[in-house]
């Protein structure tokens, strides 16, 4: 029987008014906050809630809290362990983001 | 000659010391000679394909991140100008719903991060070809170009004014690149080969 978790990013906002999640110090901390790390590697699905007011799911967030999950485990466990709900607005740009995610993970010489 | 009983060296006898001391210090004449021409040539070399990758590093990063950011600046101004005034119309029509308002400005934002986007695929390609630390920096600047440009749209639609305009926003990013090149070449690099 397969696990599925939720990851319900209204518990992580910075404030009531706050619909915006940006910034990737402020992934990073959901992402340890959430303790993402052990959540992923219980569950077979991790179900992402974006919040049905959010102006904007930015890049930078997604970064900081996704980069580890993609570099550690590839693109394509990536989208078949996680599901993204919320205005399509938003969930449409996931794809890219995940794109820019396995960029940030190929290991190039710094010099 | 022998003098009183005491023999005295007329040179005779010193000669083969002065030749040997001749050849010793020819010897050490030369190998400095061959070590100073070593020395020079491989500092020569070092120098030569510093220039040239100082060229290149201008020809394929600088060159071209100037040209894309200062099209981005152009057009950008023109395509936010025109969006920041559609929006304004927008959120002052009494016969729209608030959400339609907000979805309104999630397009007009949505548009402009499909442009940087766009913008930020070419700049780090272009930056990966010479240092991934370079690259990360340029992406950092476009990624801090769109939390803020979010911000500043969010807070439009909340009604709380903005303390820089959209085009301040832009010349911040397009300063900050250009600040990042510049301290890579004349900083980072040459810190990097003293190390």
């Amino acid at each position: 029987m397969s696990t599925v978790e939720q990851l319900d990013l209204n518990a992580f906002r910075t404030g009531p008014e706050n619909r915006i999640f940006s910034g990737r110090d402020r992934g990073e901390e959901v992402r340890a906050r959430a303790g993402l790390d052990k959540t992923e590697e219980r569950a077979d699905t991790v179900q992402v809630l974006i919040p049905s007011d959010t102006f904007t799911l930015n890049l930078s967030f997604f970064l900081g809290l996704f980069t580890a999950s993609v570099k550690k485990h590839g693109a394509a466990w990536f989208n078949a362990h996680y599901q993204f709900t919320g205005p399509e607005i938003q969930v449409k740009k996931i794809p890219t983001y995940v794109d820019e995610a396995v960029k940030e993970s190929i290991p190039l010489p710094g010099r | 000659m022998d003098v009183a009983g005491i023999t005295v060296n007329c040179g005779k006898a010193s000669a083969p010391a002065t030749n040997w001391l001749t050849i010793i210090v020819g010897g050490l004449q030369f190998l400095l000679s061959l070590l100073l021409t070593a020395y020079v040539f491989r500092k020569n070399y070092k120098q030569k394909a510093d220039e040239r990758q100082a060229s290149w590093f201008h020809k394929v990063v600088v060159d071209k991140t100037i040209e894309l950011t200062a099209s981005y600046d152009d057009g950008e101004r023109k395509f936010l100008s025109d969006g920041v005034e559609a929006c304004k119309i927008i959120l002052l029509d009494a016969n729209l719903l608030p959400t339609q308002k907000t979805e309104a400005l999630q397009s007009a934002l949505g548009l402009f991060q499909d442009r940087l986007q766009s913008l930020r695929t070419s700049l780090t390609n272009l930056a990966l070809i010479f240092d991934k630390e370079l690259a990360d920096k340029i992406l950092s600047h476009t990624l801090t170009l769109d939390d803020l440009m979010s911000q500043w749209f969010l807070n439009m639609e909340m009604g709380i004014p903005n303390k820089q305009s959209p085009i301040e926003l832009i010349s911040d990013f397009h300063r900050d690149v250009l600040r990042s090149l510049r301290l890579f070449e004349f900083q980072d690099l040459p810190e990097r080969k003293s190390a």
